[in-house]
């Protein structure tokens, strides 16, 4: 089968003579990728989250142009809401959002419900008020059927991988069932 | 992310034309394996553990590290479908990112296809990101009728 035949520019690449050699320079170079990755991208999220910071404790000029954040609902009044915003990444909400300034947003959300974590777009008119423009409310209920739905997956290529193959530790290799 | 039901799925469905069914099991892996190295590092470590993880395990959406990440995964095969595992795994975990950057994620989107060439992230804006657990009822019902013709 045409999958089967390894063309002759890559094929020493995939033969034995280097193989353990080959794993572990690979892994050594997605290791620096990811080390590249996260320098820059930490480095680009810090600047962000140290101008909001910034912005709404009143030292620095908010950004002009619409911002996308994440927020947690503090209040509810008739024609807007207060929220803390987030200026951390973090696993735990408690330390994530920045709770000694209080951003009122105008705009009107259905159904929200105080201690409510949102996803908002709006645009700064002072330190202290975003002018709502899109929103975004994901009930915890979604992840947990997502986690459950992706288990199931896993679990069926699991099943259909054991069906396949066989791995054999002595040579570190696995091996095709004869009738998968 | 669709969830991974979705994946699973688009990779299973292609994998039932008769020339690549003996290889199911690498096409299945090939499209749930972006996931497995970022969603599992990241909900473990980043979500529960607070070891900011995201920005290092994102990498594993782009198609330059998945290709090294499937070029590893062949080497533990033996010589006979090393090739042919690398081909599939590599083409299944493509699948996914093209999937994945067909979703609309709230504000701007997360992954980077150009990775390590260019930082710029891409999302097309075709559905919701979770709109794949609405369809997912769906989705099993067709995989489970292809399952049951092509056995």
């Amino acid at each position: 089968m045409w999958l089967n035949n390894i063309p002759a520019l890559v094929d020493p690449i995939f033969r034995d003579k280097f193989r353990l050699l080959s794993i572990a320079l690979s892994i050594f170079i997605l290791f620096l990728l990811g080390m590249y990755s996260y320098t820059v991208n930490l480095a680009k999220e810090r600047q962000l989250f140290t101008s909001i910071t910034q912005c709404i404790s009143g030292h620095r000029t908010c950004p002009d142009g619409s911002v996308t954040l994440l927020a947690q609902v503090k209040i509810i009044n008739s024609t807007n809401f207060v929220v803390n915003i987030r200026t951390q990444k973090g696993g735990r909400w408690e330390d994530v959002f920045e709770r000694k300034y209080d951003i009122t947003v105008i705009g009107n959300i259905d159904q929200l419900i105080e201690g409510y974590s949102i996803a908002l777009q709006g645009r700064f008119i002072s330190s202290t008020t975003i002018v709502l423009e899109k929103y975004e409310i994901a009930g915890a209920w979604v992840r947990e059927i997502k986690y459950g739905i992706s288990l199931l997956a896993l679990s069926l290529v699991v099943l259909i991988w054991l069906q396949t193959f066989r791995f054999s530790f002595r040579r570190f290799l696995f091996f095709q069932n004869r009738n998968p | 992310m669709p969830d991974l039901f979705a994946h699973f799925a688009s990779g299973y469905l292609i994998s039932r034309v008769s020339r690549l069914r003996k290889h199911t099991a690498l096409l299945v892996l090939g499209v749930v394996l972006p996931d497995i190295l970022t969603r599992i590092p990241e909900i473990i470590l980043d979500r529960l553990l607070g070891i900011p993880v995201f920005h290092f395990v994102i990498i594993f959406h782009s198609p330059f590290s998945l290709l090294i990440v499937s070029f590893i995964i062949s080497l533990t095969f033996e010589l006979r479908i090393r090739f042919t595992a690398f081909l599939l795994i590599f083409l299944g975990s493509f699948l996914h990112v093209v999937l994945d950057l067909m979703q609309k994620q709230f504000g701007e989107g997360v992954y980077m296809p150009y990775f390590p060439f260019s930082f710029e992230t891409f999302q097309l804006g075709l559905f919701h990101f979770n709109s794949s657990v609405t369809l997912f009822p769906i989705v099993f019902i067709i995989v489970l009728i292809s399952w049951l013709i092509t056995r």
